[in-house]
């Protein structure tokens, strides 16, 4: 015979299943995992700042099944092994989306991780949104399905620049080269190359160099004037690009450069007059018309234009905000295949143009914007005189670099 | 020719830097056998009170001072960190500077945030000091290379000729038998270390104007500091300068070498089979100019451990 004791505990124990169930909406939660200290903080910086805008944003807007997002920060001191370290960690903590941006280096340890991860544990996976770093194989030889390129890569970058300068008439007819020794760099070199050939100009000298190892580029300057370039492209960044245009401006050489890291805080202010008409390819450019209210609106949050880095991650996580609407847990449990397949269909509208998927290798397609350092831009950069003038917008469509044939995405089924 | 001649001067003006924040670790470490890994770190306060003083007093003002606030620095460090620990030995002296090096180096960013700051050449500085085949020559860079000769003509002047120099040379040799004819050993030793602080300090003041100035410049300078001071031989001034003089020319030279092994080795005969050993065989000279230092350092540990123109073992 059941007492009634038994039965009053037992519809206590059930009514308290009932609330629990209740209150097990999952939030989303992301993971920064970036170099907040290190050599290579100074990149991380912008990048973050336009992540915590975005993910504001969003959570003002409602957030996403049922819940405000959650952003938890790792800091990876600017090593892989770190980095390695706090991914577990991250996923331990429950983290379903992954960010990095500052170092290729870093990212490639961190997108082989997360695929490893989600290959020995179906049903758990995690994303890794990659809105930064610039290496070209995260969509060539380790594209897999769980990674996104939420930023450009060198082809995208120097392409761009070189025809630009090809139709502005400044490229000239001999390009040098000088990158930082690795996988970045080395990247940037045959993306400068081929650019380079495309436009039908020769390339008279590369070179490679330790990475903010060399206090003395005056050797590198001396060997651009012996082989008559007439252009330097440069993926150098950080007190490299610094300590060349000065050296550049030293010797008195008056040649073009190719860059796209003069946009990084203390850049400009250090390099000096040096750095007056190089010539970069943004993401985005403060400049534009239509950008005045996302411009204000930035400002007004962190006190700063965002001119740097901080659009790529503001919009890039717009575009994950349009991917989450599109899916609905019901407050149950986040499924990272769902995600993912609705950030392929994802797009955002930025300021400046449409930000949108490529299916096949999950490479972002977004308007380039060709900017030269220049007193006559309005928003100056870094307290200095100079800032980034608009020369072109390169649609999204002109601006992407065809798939890379090394690229074997497995789907899920 | 004319990429030798640049060159030359090129790898003497690095070189010479070298020896600006050199020098003061050489006698640091080479006279008194105490190893300051903090050493580079007053390196790096001396180019942050320059610039933060700068403002101020202007840049002469600057690099007259802020040395002198670096010195100040080290005196108290060694009076109240290194001498309790003298007793105890190298071992712990290192630590207590390594420790020290970390200290400075948050420091710095606290105060002045952890990215580069802008500390520039003064604008009277910024004009050619002469041609070389038609490429004109930063008067700063000549500035700097003439200071680094006269500090070190200064320090061994100071060294050999003057009464203080002597007792500080004795007193490293035998400090008792200089402590018990009446001299003050300890204040000797305050002395020596204030000055390697001091000499840090105005490389600190001039090269974070050349080069860039953030709170990782303490690390990139560290490593090739020590170098200098182990090539050239614990303890000799002499030795620490010409050590710098080959390192930097060797680095400098080294950038402009285009060839790699696997181009050398064309030349007997085996090109073809290091070329298929692929990575270091087929690396340029050019790309590993950073290595130099280093793998100078290996060479003369192996060959000459004592250094150049070494003293001690």
């Amino acid at each position: 015979m059941i007492s009634t004791k038994r039965i009053v505990k037992f519809a206590v124990a059930a009514s308290f299943v009932g609330l629990a169930g209740s209150v097990s909406a999952e939030p989303l939660k992301v993971a920064i995992i970036d170099a907040f200290t290190g050599p290579i903080a100074i990149i991380a910086k912008p990048f973050a700042e336009g992540t915590r805008f975005a993910v504001k944003k969003i959570n003002a807007a409602g957030g996403f099944n049922g819940q405000p997002i959650q952003l938890l920060e790792y800091d990876n001191q600017s090593s892989p092994a770190v980095a390695a370290d706090k991914l577990k960690q991250a996923i331990a903590d429950g983290a379903k989306i992954i960010s990095q941006t500052s170092s290729s280096a870093i990212g490639a340890q961190i997108t082989e991780d997360v695929r490893k991860w989600n290959e020995r544990n179906p049903g758990k996976e995690v994303i890794f949104f990659n809105n930064g770093g610039e290496a070209y194989d995260y969509t060539a030889e380790r594209c897999h399905f769980y990674y996104f390129k939420l930023a450009s890569n060198a082809f995208i970058r120097y392409r761009a620049i070189v025809k630009t300068m090809k139709e502005r008439g400044s490229l000239g007819s001999k390009v040098y080269t000088i990158n930082p020794n690795y996988s970045y760099g080395q990247e940037s070199q045959v993306a400068q190359i081929e650019a380079t050939k495309e436009a039908g100009a020769q390339v008279v000298g590369s070179d490679l160099h330790d990475l903010l190892k060399v206090q003395d580029f005056s050797p590198y300057i001396g060997k651009v004037k012996s082989s008559g370039a007439q252009t330097i492209l440069t993926s150098d960044w950080g007190t490299d690009i610094i300590l060349m245009l000065r050296a550049l401006g030293d010797a008195g050489l008056k040649i073009p450069v190719g860059n796209q890291s003069l946009d990084t805080p203390g850049t400009l202010a250090s390099a000096g007059t040096a750095a007056e008409g190089a010539i970069l390819a943004k993401l985005y450019n403060t400049n534009i018309e239509k950008g005045q209210a996302f411009n204000e609106e930035f400002k007004k949050e962190y006190g700063h234009l965002p001119a740097g880095e901080e659009p790529t991650s503001v919009f890039a996580f717009g575009l994950l905000g349009n991917a989450l609407k599109m899916v609905d847990f019901k407050g149950g449990p986040i499924d990272a295949k769902q995600i993912a397949l609705a950030i392929e269909k994802a797009s955002y509208e930025s300021p400046g143009g449409k930000w949108s998927i490529r299916k096949e290798d999950h490479q972002v397609l977004m308007p380039v914007y060709i900017s030269e350092v220049s007193k006559a831009a309005r928003d100056k950069h870094d307290g200095t005189q100079y800032g980034f003038k608009i020369i072109k917008v390169v649609s999204p469509e002109e601006a992407a670099v065809p798939v890379s044939p090394k690229c074997k995405m497995q789907r899920p089924s | 020719m004319d990429w030798f001649v640049i060159s030359l001067i090129n790898g003497a003006v690095y070189g010479l830097l070298l020896f600006l924040v050199a020098a003061g670790l050489t006698l640091v470490f080479g006279m008194m056998g105490i190893l300051n890994f903090a050493h580079a770190s007053f390196y790096m306060v001396g180019a942050y009170a320059a610039y933060a003083l700068s403002s101020v007093i202007g840049f002469w003002g600057g690099l007259l001072i802020g040395p002198l606030i670096v010195a100040l620095i080290g005196l108290i460090v060694e009076r109240y960190l290194l001498r309790p620990v003298h007793k105890y030995g190298h071992a712990s002296e290192l630590l207590v500077t390594f420790g020290l090096a970390f200290v400075f180096q948050e420091l710095i960013k606290a105060v002045f945030g952890q990215f580069l700051i802008n500390y520039a050449i003064p604008d009277s500085l910024r004009f050619s000091a002469f041609t070389v085949f038609g490429t004109p020559y930063p008067f700063y860079r000549v500035f700097v290379a003439l200071l680094a000769i006269v500090l070190f003509v200064a320090l061994i002047a100071l060294l050999r000729f003057t009464r203080m120099g002597i007792v500080v040379r004795a007193a490293v040799q035998r400090p008792e038998m200089v402590g018990a004819l009446g001299h003050n050993v300890s204040a000797v030793f305050m002395l020596t270390f204030g000055i390697g602080a001091w000499m840090a300090g105005v490389a600190g003041a001039v090269g974070g104007a050349l080069l860039t100035t953030s709170p990782n410049m303490a690390l990139e300078m560290a490593i090739l500091a020590f170098v200098v001071v182990i090539v050239g031989g614990l303890g000799s001034l002499t030795g620490a300068f010409f050590s710098c003089l080959i390192i930097g020319l060797l680095t400098t030279f080294a950038v402009s070498i285009n060839v790699s092994l696997a181009d050398i080795g064309r030349f007997i005969g085996l090109g073809d089979t290091l070329a298929a050993l692929g990575t270091v065989a087929t690396l340029k000279l050019s790309t590993y100019a950073g290595a130099m230092p280093v793998l100078v350092m290996l060479l003369v540990l192996l060959i000459r451990p004592s250094g150049l123109l070494g003293e001690r073992k």
